[in-house]
């Protein structure tokens, strides 16, 4: 599974797309955190950050990038086929894509953080405490998990139906409207659902470590993305492959 | 018998392999021995290509045994298929380079560093894929460049056993012979087991020496040239036209009857590499 890791990683960098969603991620996160910044000082830097990262466009400049360049061509270049007959499990090769796809989505975030702190140096009058400091780090981290989850979601769609279209489909969907269809609902209904919904538990988790509270609903959270993979294994173990 | 199944590079036992009701393969038992060039015949949808799916794992048959290189459960069918290299379509990344492509493959393979490049040199040698080709992106390969890279991906490692589905589908004259040439290749020279399907009974008539036929999802016949040439127990004697009136009346007095006459026509194979040069050796 390593190899194959490897192998993968070294292809997935190739794709240009994802270079293209980082330049405009940068470009639109040092905006919102300048914009923050100017008007706030440090609580600004902070929701700039924040709102930067929770946004649609982000998610479109990072999510939807990596889920193209891990399995946009999986299924038309019929590399699946010829992985799996050279003798590596099914259930590796789901892992080693989620893993790829984890990956290079730390990868991208490691750029963010970088610039992001570049942009917060240039401002030297900002000063962030240390309990700020703390919670911009988890908002951070949440918000990769977060977007590995949408990734793990999409990819269980994809695998599922065998259809990249949906796959990417679903990826959009998750990035841009599952929380505005969440809330349209909540409104007409006045159900509380939202909250039970991986996105919901992680937003919940975050205001409960903002006041003190222990983040048990990162636990939950953590189930939907193996109840994800355990649906995903189950139905690609007893996929038929053509060629 | 004992023998017989330890020399046997691939072994199916009454593969059956249903969807629903429908039974594409019926009871399938071949043995493809090592050193074997086998030609896998049958018309399209006989079910040489699910006898594949089986033997990769890419398909679960409903019941049976397929052994590989001698494994005896499922743990060793498992392992020795990483002796197994396939072809069975043009299966790579169009957006990478053939040689990326190729790396990516050996990289998937374990084959890492200085001996990653030279495999993947080599390969590109042995399939003609040189001179600035193997730098160009795939997806803007010809068909006859997308079938070498795809044989080129299977040969990668020189694996024991060679899976080709169909390898001259949709090639020109030139490429079918360059791909028999390849085959014949393969195991004389890389000492491959070689299994190869096609639906166009002529174009493995040469290239392997045993045959499986497969109809109605079973293997109809297994035959061997020997068989074919047992078949026919007339021989053929070719003379020039000049000549005939004068070979026939030899053999009149001789007792020996001719049972059939005709004008042997060039094969439009031969006539084409006549005129266009080349050759299908």
């Amino acid at each position: 599974m390593r190899n194959l890791l490897r192998a993968d990683l070294k292809r997935i960098f190739r794709v240009g797309l994802i270079y293209v969603g980082l330049l405009l991620a940068l470009i639109y996160i040092s905006y919102t955190v300048l914009e923050g910044v100017v008007n706030d000082g440090s609580i600004g830097l902070i929701n700039g950050v924040q709102k930067s990262l929770s946004g649609a466009p982000i998610a479109l400049f990072i999510v939807f990038p990596t889920f193209y360049a891990v399995f946009a061509h999986e299924l038309s270049s019929k590399s699946m086929q010829t992985v799996l007959g050279h003798g590596i499990t099914r259930d590796k090769l789901i892992i080693a894509k989620l893993l790829d796809a984890a990956i290079l989505l730390l990868c991208l975030y490691l750029v963010i953080i970088v610039a992001a702190l570049i942009v917060i140096n240039t401002e030297s009058a900002i000063v962030l405490s240390p309990q700020q400091q703390v919670n911009l780090i988890i908002y951070i981290i949440l918000r990769w998990l977060r977007h590995f989850g949408y990734i793990v979601f999409s990819a269980m769609i994809m695998y599922i139906s065998g259809s990249t279209v949906l796959g990417i489909i679903a990826c959009i969907a998750f990035t841009v409207v599952f929380k505005l269809v969440f809330n349209i609902v909540e409104f007409f209904s006045s159900l509380s659902l939202y909250d039970y919904t991986f996105d919901g538990l992680l937003d919940w988790a975050y205001t409960g470590i903002e006041v003190g509270a222990a983040p048990w609903q990162l636990l939950p959270a953590v189930c939907y993305l193996f109840a994800a993979l355990a649906i995903t294994t189950y139905f690609f173990r007893r996929k038929e492959f053509d060629f | 018998m004992g023998s017989e199944i330890s020399n046997a590079a691939i072994r199916l036992d009454n593969i059956i392999k249903s969807y629903g009701k429908h039974d594409v393969l019926k009871g399938v038992t071949m043995q493809v021995n090592k050193g074997d060039i086998y030609g896998l015949v049958g018309k399209n949808g006989a079910g040489k290509t699910t006898i594949f799916k089986m033997i990769l794992g890419l398909s679960e048959y409903t019941s049976g045994s397929v052994s590989i290189d001698g494994s005896q459960n499922r743990k060793e069918l498992f392992e020795n298929r990483s002796k197994v290299g396939f072809f069975v379509g043009s299966n790579f990344y169009g957006y990478l380079s053939g040689r990326a492509n190729l790396e990516y493959y050996a990289a998937a393979k374990g084959i890492k560093g200085k001996a990653l490049k030279q495999e993947v040199d080599r390969v590109l040698k042995v399939v003609g894929l040189v001179d600035g080709k193997e730098n160009q992106k795939a997806r803007g390969y010809s068909l006859g460049m997308k079938q070498r890279l795809g044989i080129g991906n299977a040969i990668l490692g020189n694996p024991d056993i060679l899976i080709l589905d169909e390898p001259t589908n949709g090639l020109d004259p030139q490429g079918i012979a360059d791909i028999r040439h390849m085959i014949r290749r393969f195991r004389d020279e890389f000492g491959m087991t070689v299994i190869v399907s096609s639906h166009i009974l002529g174009e493995l008539e040469n290239t392997a020496d045993r045959f499986g036929i497969v109809h109605n999802g079973v293997i109809a016949k297994e035959i061997t040239q020997d068989d074919l040439s047992a078949k026919r127990p007339e021989v053929e004697l070719t003379v020039s036209a000049g000549n005939l009136e004068r070979a026939k009346s030899i053999l009149a007095e001789n007792g020996i009857d001719v049972l059939k006459e005709g004008k042997e026509k060039v094969t439009l194979e031969d006539y084409y590499f006549e005129l266009i040069g080349g050759s299908a050796e």
